[in-house]
This record gives structure tokens, sequence and C-alpha cells, in this order.
């Protein structure tokens, strides 16, 4: 189906209620929910995503444009559920334990789930139980976020403390860096929310 | 048989370098890196450039040939065998010359009772970056010598949070303590006797007042507990003798520090609340300390709430391509029209070597304005282009403020669009911090009587241009009120009247805190000030819209 450029354009400016007012629309006129996503919404996001990788948009407009997606998705999301919405793969994503900080965690969730994931949010302040728990749920990917450079050590912990399972684990979050992801064994890294969802398929062997 | 360490047209040979981090090396040499990360490889602010010698870079041996130059953080390099040759960046290297710091202070009328009338006493304000201290004269009251040095724990790390995670380290939090007590306060007190004639051994009495991560670390205690949730201290209150923490006075002499409210509102908020009395202004009042923590009061009808919002050090200049701490060369104002020509106004040596906060501020605000850079904090190419501003640095587009030849560190000064990203994320923590605090009390940003800007920084900002990017809450400039170093001053006035002691005790109990991200809104405030100035433009009638 074809993209509504509107809802396209709305989405890329960050207008919140214009997003809501047109997705509602699409809804009510019947439109395939499926293609309301993944033809004008999650578009739009890629698109933001690829200017954030060319340096030609940064994290504010980045976290704007996620506040009306977000709000298009809160009208979606009950109703794919309940349409038995089919996923590429399943992934969990939470912030470790003793960090609160999930701005940036929510936005690589969001950036997953419209790659097509099914995303287990965790929240924040996660343990090592935690993470394991959506293993045993069936997650493919356990993505950690840290922002404090007191959290970011409980990512080693973490690794270690899946040791053996079939999960890959990647992470990220402002203080991680590449290297330090080689120095605790993770599958994965990477600095912003569009290049997540590659690591995260490249991680579980999903063509791109 | 040594390395060779360059920098500003000197050269200091540093023996036995084999093995040595570039960092420590140039600090034997005198020269003191910026590693704003605590020298963990995440940040760049300790660039370096290596020349000839053999080097282990990042777990690699590399080898630089002469004439050739490779570019890389000198935390994470080490000199190989006995000589090599390193140049060091200007924009790497601390400058503690002509800082700007702020020990104006503004001791309230108060009663007149010192613990003793003979001697002196010492007020410090043990600040992440600055230490002031204040000779006081405990006979007359008076304040008789002030004097201020960077915190030298500034050389390991920048931040308080990575200064916690260095105390997790063995041996680093007796590192830390050393550097802020023998490496600033002893310096210090020892400046303050030379100028007055008065010997340490006058000093009878010492108040501190500071963040609580800073007063951990000055008494020895781990702050560790405060970097991960529920961040909380392990105490509120210190208290010890001068020679038991080693400080240069009359070891018998009692150390105490103003107590602290939470683990991020310490006691240095503690002071600015005590000298600035925000519980007799009429209405809803709030303290505002525009830092790196963010730290803020809001207080109405007797209820105080308070929160810290985490901004970061953008303010400080910290985490921008070309910016600088305030100090001298650096550019603190900037004023300008659509014709981009740039007023600016620099910081003591004339020719600039970086941007720090004030002018940053002045910067977006002005191009605001101007239409050069849009409420996402985007330049109007064009319009850069056409004024023969246009640069490209690091693959992000920049406007260049300072021509190569004109600037010290024979580069241009630039601000990137990725810099401005930086700032809209700080100023966006603190307004929409501000806005969640007062939304606790039932109270809508605009309905603000005063402000109360405490800190050093607010003293050197325009407050117009501090509102038009939607840092600061649109309302009446007569509403705000500047206090200056309320920290100081809180720290002298416990020395001054000794009923300021457990005035303090009960001051903290009456603050209740709010863990922002619990608040319900915290995220979309913070979303929301993203934008110049804000997303909801009813919030900033008098910044005409674009
Ligand atoms: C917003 C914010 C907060 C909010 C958090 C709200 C929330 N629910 O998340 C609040 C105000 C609650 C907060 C609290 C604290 N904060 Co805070 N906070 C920030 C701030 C301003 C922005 C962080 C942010 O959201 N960035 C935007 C997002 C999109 O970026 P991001 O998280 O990095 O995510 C991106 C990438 O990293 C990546 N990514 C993220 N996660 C993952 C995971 C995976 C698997 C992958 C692949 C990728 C990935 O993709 C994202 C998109 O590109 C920063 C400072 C700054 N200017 O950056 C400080 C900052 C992170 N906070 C800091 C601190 C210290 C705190 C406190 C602990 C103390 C304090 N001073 O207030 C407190 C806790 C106090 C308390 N008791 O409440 C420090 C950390 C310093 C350090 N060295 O560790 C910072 C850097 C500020 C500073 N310098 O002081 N904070």
């Amino acid at each position: 189906m074809a993209r509504n450029e509107a809802l396209f354009e709305a989405v890329l400016k960050g207008k919140r209620k214009d997003v809501a007012a047109l997705v509602q629309t699409a809804i009510d006129e019947g439109t395939n929910l499926e293609s309301i996503l993944m033809d004008s919404m999650v578009p739009a996001m890629a698109e933001i995503g690829d200017r954030f990788s060319r340096n030609e948009a940064y994290v504010p407009e980045m976290l704007i444009a996620a506040r009306a997606m977000q709000a298009g998705l809160d009208l979606l999301d009950p109703l794919l559920q309940a349409a038995g919405h089919k996923a590429i793969g399943k992934v969990a994503i939470g912030t470790v334990k003793g960090d609160l900080h999930d701005i940036g965690k929510n936005l690589v969730a969001m950036m997953l789930k419209g790659a097509g994931f099914e995303v287990l949010d965790l929240g924040v302040d996660c343990d090592v139980e935690k993470y394991r728990d959506a293993v045993e749920k069936g997650a493919q990917a356990i993505l950690l976020s840290a922002l404090l450079t007191t959290t970011m050590p409980y990512m080693k912990t973490v690794v270690e403390g899946l040791k053996g399972s079939s999960a890959k684990i990647l992470i990220g979050g402002a203080p991680v860096t590449q290297a330090y992801a080689d120095e605790i064994g993770a599958d994965g890294y990477s600095d912003d929310a569009n290049t997540a969802v590659k690591a995260t398929k490249v991680a579980l062997g999903i063509a791109a | 048989m040594a390395v060779k360490i360059h920098f500003d047209g000197r050269t200091v040979a540093v023996d036995n370098g084999s093995g040595r981090s570039i960092l420590e090396l140039a600090r034997t040499a005198g020269w003191h890196i910026e590693a704003q990360c605590g020298g963990r490889g995440s940040c760049a602010s300790c660039n370096v450039m290596l020349g000839p010698g053999r080097y282990r870079v990042f777990d690699e041996e590399i080898e630089v040939q002469p004439e050739q130059r490779l570019e890389v953080l000198s935390c994470q390099a080490q000199v190989l065998g006995d000589e090599a040759e390193v140049f060091l960046p200007r924009a790497s290297v601390i400058s503690f010359e002509g800082a700007r710091i702020a020990d104006e202070m503004e001791i309230p009328e108060h009663a007149f009772d010192p613990r003793s009338k003979r001697g002196f006493g010492l007020a410090v304000d043990v600040g992440t970056t600055t230490v002031v201290a204040a000779l006081v004269d405990l006979g007359t009251g008076e304040v008789v010598a002030r004097e201020s040095l960077y915190n030298q724990q500034i050389l390991k790390a920048d931040d308080v949070v990575s200064r916690i995670s260095l105390c997790n380290t063995e041996g680093q939090l007796e590192q830390l303590q050393e550097l802020v007590v023998g490496h600033t306060l002893n310096p210090l007190i020892h400046k303050l006797c030379a100028g007055t004639g008065a010997s340490g051994c006058d000093i009878v009495h010492v108040v501190l007042s500071g963040n609580t991560v800073m007063m951990h670390i000055f008494f020895g205690v781990s702050p560790a507990p405060i970097g991960v949730i529920p961040f909380k201290p392990a105490s509120r209150t210190f208290e010890a003798t001068a020679g038991e923490l080693r400080i240069d006075i009359r070891p018998d002499a009692p150390v105490e520090a103003v107590p602290a409210i939470s683990g991020y509102v310490g006691g240095d908020i503690t002071s600015d609340l005590h000298v600035s009395k925000p519980w007799n202004m009429d209405g809803l009042v709030a303290l505002i300390d525009i830092g790196t923590n963010g730290e803020m009061v809001a207080c109405h009808g007797g209820r105080m709430h308070a929160c810290a919002t985490a901004a970061g050090p953008a303010f400080e200049g910290a985490g921008l391509l070309h910016g600088t701490r305030a100090a001298s060369r650096a550019i603190d104002s900037v004023q300008y029209d659509e014709n981009l020509d740039f007023e600016l106004g620099v910081i003591g040596d004339p020719t600039p070597m970086g941007l720090c906060g004030s002018a940053i501020i002045d910067f977006i605000a002005e191009g605001f304005r101007c239409g050069l850079i849009n409420a996402y904090g985007r330049y109007d190419l064009d319009m850069l282009k056409r004024n023969g501003r246009y640069e490209r640095v690091c693959g992000m587009h920049a406007c260049m403020l300072v021509a190569p030849e004109l600037s010290a560190t024979g580069e241009s000064i630039t601000v990137t669009e990725g810099d401005i990203a930086e700032v809209l994320k700080a100023k966006a923590a603190i307004y929409g911090g501000l806005k969640s605090l007062l939304a606790e009390l039932g109270k809508g940003v605009r309905e603000l009587d005063h402000v109360v800007l405490a800190g050093g920084f607010a003293k050197h900002i325009n407050l117009e241009n501090a509102i038009c990017i939607g840092l600061l809450p649109d309302i009446r400039i007569e509403k705000y009120k500047v206090i200056g170093n309320g920290s100081l001053a809180g720290a002298a006035l416990a020395l001054l009247d000794r009923s300021t002691g457990p005035a303090y005790l009960e001051l903290i109990d009456r603050l209740q805190i709010v863990t922002l991200n619990k608040t319900a809104h915290f995220i979309n405030h913070f979303q929301e000030a993203l934008a110049i100035p804000n997303l909801e433009t009813d919030d900033f009638p008098s910044v005409a819209g674009r």
C-alpha cells in the first residue's frame, strides 16, 4: 500500500497531535493496520535514523519524532496485538541494575518494534534474574542499556550470568564503547538507536 | 634518552617514561590534560599527537615514524621504549590561567556569635571544578581574604559520577582525597596566610560547603552508594579535626561540612537556601543551580521540593567541539544578526581558543532570533554559505566564528550542529526538571513569582538569551535574583553565627526529594524542551515564534 505522506511528514517533524489524528482517521477509514505502521510511520523513523547516521539530524530531533511516533503506536499497538501481528524475532531490552535512565532504551525499543521485532521491555534497574527470565520467555537477543559510568560494569555481570544461554547480548548507552563490548564479550554494540537495529539483526543472523 | 613533550613552544623531557601513559607523562612535565571521562577512553578530551617512537595504544603496539603524527587518546596510549616525542594540542591542556571563578558572595544580615572570638575561621566552597576559600577574622566578623583554585581532582575525572566510579578502584579514594586536601586546600591556605600575615595556626574552625560526593571524598568516605539506585549517601553530615584530614592548620581545629539534603542535592544547596531564604519571599519561588547536576528547589506556602536534573557539563563547555572552560582565551559572549558579523567578548588574552558556556547560550539565542538556527537546532545552510561562515567539521555542518589565523589554536573556532544538540539536551534537562518539580506542587512554570539563581555560572549568563533558548522560564527579568556563590556565603555564616549549624540540620529535613523519573511528566517535559525555546510555545510568549 502507498505511503500516507501527511502521516510520514508528521512523524518526521515530530507533530504529535497530527500523528494521533492522522492515525485515528486511517483506522476509522479501515486502512490496513500494518500498512499504517510499516508503510508510513516506520519509514519516517527510519528516515530520521538515516539522517542521524549522516549527521543530518541529532538526538533532540530524533526524540521529538519518537514522541510523535509513540502517540501513533499507542493507538495502533492494542489493535495490532489483537490482530496477531507476526514478528521477525523476539528480543528483550532493559536498563541495568542501579540505573534509571530509559529515554535511550525506549528509543531503541521503538526502532526495534518498527523493524518488526517483538520487544519485551524489562524496564529499568534490571538484575541478571530479570534478563534470564526474558531468555526463558524466548527472547533471542538481550539488549542492555546503561547511562552511568557507575552502572556500566554491571553489564559484565549480566554477560557472565547468561553464559551458556542461547541468547545474544547487545549493549549500548552513552558511556559504553565498542572496546568495552569486546572486553566483556558482548555479541554486539551500537551507539545509536538506528544502528542498534542493524546490530541486532546481524547478531541474530537476520538479513538486513 | 627521554620522552620529549612539546606544548606551547616549550619542550620538557621526562625520564623513565617507558610503560607510563602519556596522560601521566604530561602531568609529570607540568601540563594537565583534560580527562573528562576519568581516563577510561570514552571521551576525546585528552587527545594528543604522537611523534616518532613506539607506543601501545588500546592494547595494540604502534610505531610512529619520524615526520609522522598520530592523533590518539593520551589516557589509552603508553610509551614503549625510552625515546618518544609527544605534542599536546592547546585544547587538551587545562589552563589554570585567568579562570573566571565565582568568589563573590553576599552574606546576609546575621547575629555575630562565633564559637570563639579569637583567631580566624576558614569557609570553603568545595566545588566539583573549583574550590574557593575565604579567611574570616573571628574577632571582627570580617572576610579578610579570598582565594580560589581548580579542584585538582579534575585531573582525574570531570563529573561527580566519574569520580564515584574511580572510588570503586582500590586506592583511588585516598588519591582523590589527597588531591583536594593536599593539592588544593592546603595551597589555598598558604596563599591566604601569605596575603594576610596570618599563620595556619591561627585558623581555629573550618566549615566546608559542597555537593554530597565532594564531601564524602573530602572526609575520606566512599561515595559509592550515591552512584547507583537509590543514590543514598553514606552520611549527610561530616565532622573531623584538621589533623585527621591533614589540613595545614591547628590540628585540633574542628572541620565540619554543611549538611546535605540527599545524594544529589548537597550542602551547597542547603547553603544557598539558608542565604537566600526563599520561604520569606512571596508566592511561588524556585532556586536553581545551573550546572552539571542542575539542582533545584521549589518553595511554596512553606512546602519545599527538591530535585537534581543531571544537565551534564555542556554549560561548562565540555563535550562541545571547541568548548572550553571559562578561563583566559575563552569567548564568553557573542552578539550578531543575519549578516553573521560576530561581535565576541573574550576573557583575558584577546586571541580566543574556544567558547565557554555563556557564549554558547548567546550564540544559539542570537541565531534563533535572526533565523540562522531553527527550532530544532539546525542551521540555515544558505545563510551560512552566503556569509562565508559555512564549514563541515567532523562530518557535521558548522558555523565558523573565528578564522584560523585569528584563533589561538591555529584552527578555526566553530559551533557544529552536534554542539547545539548537546546544549539543547542540557537545557531540556534543566527546564524539564523545573517544570516537573513545579507540577508536583500543582503549579506551572509561568506562575513563578521569584527565581533565585545560585552558583557561579548564573552570574555570567545573559538572562534574556537564557530565556530565549528555553533554558529558564519566560517571566519578567526583575523576578530573577542572582545570588553568586551562596555555598561560600553559607559556609561563612556557619563560622560567624553558631546558631547556623542547628538551623541547617533542621532545614535539610524540611525538603522533600522528588525523583524525576518517577514523576508522571518528566520525559514529556524533557522532550518538549529539546526544541528552541520549547514545543509548548505557550510557555514562551515573549520569544517571537519562528
Ligand atoms: C535525561 C537525563 C536524566 C533523567 C532520566 C529520565 C529517564 N527516565 O531516563 C533524570 C533527570 C531522571 C536523570 C537522573 C540522573 N542522572 Co541523568 N541525565 C539525563 C541526560 C540529560 C540525558 C540522557 C538521555 O536521555 N539522552 C538521550 C538518549 C536518547 O541518549 P542515550 O540514552 O545515550 O541513548 C542512545 C544511545 O546511547 C543508544 N543506546 C542506549 N541504550 C542502548 C542499548 C543498546 C543495547 C544499544 C545497542 C544502544 C543503546 O541509542 C540511543 C539513541 O541514539 C544526561 C546528560 C546529557 N546531556 O546527555 C544525564 C546523565 C546521563 N545523568 C547523569 C547522572 C549522574 C544522573 C543521576 C544519577 C545524578 C544527577 N546528577 O542527577 C540522576 C539520578 C538522580 C535521581 N535521584 O533522580 C550523568 C551521568 C554521568 C556519568 N559519568 O555517568 C549524565 C551524563 C549527566 C552528567 N554529566 O551529570 N538523568
